[in-house]
């Protein structure tokens, strides 16, 4: 059996790590661009627009909703940077459970704020 | 034993991070606050409402701070076609000036004899953005329950619940509301007392009536304010908010609503009288003109804010101190 390139594991690592942090920063801001124009049939230039007003308005916090995607990125920072470089067996476990997460944490994230921004009174 | 990433390489990558937040935190410091009013100012200058509205809002939100931009959002509040950002600079001022809310009043309040039923309509809705800072529309407001226009009635109502001082006046008007013979007026009536903190043995007695409306909007509502009749909020709950400094100013209006059952907060209200911001002072004297005899304790604290920089204050703690004196003539 052929061992996996240790030095694939750094990138996945620093991927995931920055990955998560730069998607939670702009999540809000795709998701809101996108159902603005989906269900308000706007242009991207209108809806791009309506985003820079609301962005610092009160009430608007939308970078907070990055707050647990930077948590997550800390994490998985200590938790698949820490793993010992020759045990290949625990390496592979954390990585398939950290996709895992990420990929629960995007899609839940995504659907939560798709759902709220496509409510009728929103 | 060597890990994947090395103890400088974790270090570095959390480095960057925290310089990423550092950075967003500048951006937003930028944006936000007294910083952002000659952005804001711009946006007003703007023809896009939608822009004119969030910046009043935003303006509104940052309080004395936003000076610079009363004359902006005074015209916007007088003068804008449109409702939105016209209620949105008039919700704005009394937080930033409440000489400037005043002025707004005063150019509305002769607008409720226009011949143009837009016009009585627009007035009163920008009276209820101004809220309890047009306490001396109060009398126009309740003429306007008169209008034969159903959406001025409506209006007015909604007027009179935003601004609900003087509470008896308010009182006498949305019963009148209650009774009105259009639907979406009495539902604007009702709404008052299922949601506002507005309750009285009168207005319980035709709430009653109304949960058999023929109207099943009119008459859920009904009940769900005679619902919220029956369990009103403690003033300690009240008092418990003063104290924590969260949003006094919608605490300090549903206090002066409670009326003379609001004296439970009395220390607390008399404390706000020297707040920084002078929406809260002035709440805090029409809540204790409101509390009526019972506010004399406070008479020492009212008089010291009869010296305060903000005329529409010293006239709220001079008519306040007024009452007081006068309910004590009256008593026995």
């Amino acid at each position: 059996m052929t061992e996996p390139d240790s030095t694939h594991r750094p990138a996945y690592t620093l991927i995931i790590y920055w990955g998560c942090t730069l998607l939670g920063l702009a999540l809000p801001l795709l998701t809101t661009v996108s159902v603005d124009m989906v269900k308000h049939h706007q242009l991207f230039r209108q809806a791009f627009h309506q985003l820079r007003l609301h962005l610092f308005a009160p009430g608007y916090n939308l970078f907070l909703i990055a707050v647990p995607f930077i948590l997550f990125a800390v994490f998985t920072l200590f938790h698949l940077g820490l793993v010992p470089s020759q045990d290949h067996r625990l390496a592979s476990r954390r990585r398939a459970g950290i996709l895992v997460a990420t990929l629960g944490l995007v899609g839940l994230s995504t659907w939560t704020q798709v759902m709220t921004l496509w409510y009728p009174d929103a | 034993m060597q890990s994947i990433l090395s103890q400088r390489q974790i270090w570095q990558n959390l480095g960057g991070l925290g310089l990423l937040t550092v950075l967003l935190g500048l951006v937003d410091w930028q944006h936000t606050g007294p910083r952002a009013v000659l952005g804001l100012i711009e946006d007003l200058h703007g023809d896009d409402v939608q822009a004119q509205a969030l910046a009043a809002m935003h303006l509104g939100h940052i309080g004395p701070a936003a000076r610079p931009a009363i004359p902006a959002l005074l015209t916007i509040a007088t003068a804008s076609s449109s409702s939105y950002p016209r209620t949105s600079a008039a919700g704005a001022l009394p937080t930033i000036d409440l000489s400037a809310a005043r002025q707004a009043m005063a150019v509305w309040l002769p607008r409720h004899q226009d011949s143009n039923p837009q016009t009585r309509r627009d007035a009163a809705a920008t009276l209820s953005a101004l809220g309890p800072v047009a306490k001396p529309a109060v009398p126009a407001l309740v003429m306007f329950l008169k209008d034969q226009g159903m959406g001025t009635r409506e209006r007015a109502t909604r007027a009179l619940g935003s601004i609900s001082l003087p509470i008896d006046a308010i009182m006498r008007g949305l019963i009148e509301a209650l009774r009105d013979p259009e639907w979406t007026v009495r539902y604007a009536a009702v709404t008052q007392f299922s949601f506002s903190g507005f309750s009285s043995p009168e207005s319980l007695a035709v709430l009653h009536d109304l949960t058999k409306d023929s109207n099943q909007t009119v008459a859920r509502s009904a009940q769900s304010a005679v619902a919220t009749a029956e369990r009103p909020m403690q003033v300690s709950v009240y008092s418990l908010m003063l104290n924590q400094g969260t949003n006094r100013t919608y605490t300090l209006h549903q206090l002066a609503k409670l009326g003379p059952h609001a004296a439970g907060a009395l220390s607390g209200i008399a404390s706000i009288l020297t707040a920084e911001q002078p929406l809260e002072r002035y709440l805090a004297a029409c809540a204790l003109e409101e509390i009526g005899l019972m506010a004399k304790v406070a008479a020492t604290a009212l008089q010291r804010t009869l010296q305060d920089t903000d005329p529409i204050v010293r006239e709220a703690a001079g008519a306040t101190l007024q009452s007081i004196e006068n309910k004590k003539s009256q008593t026995p």
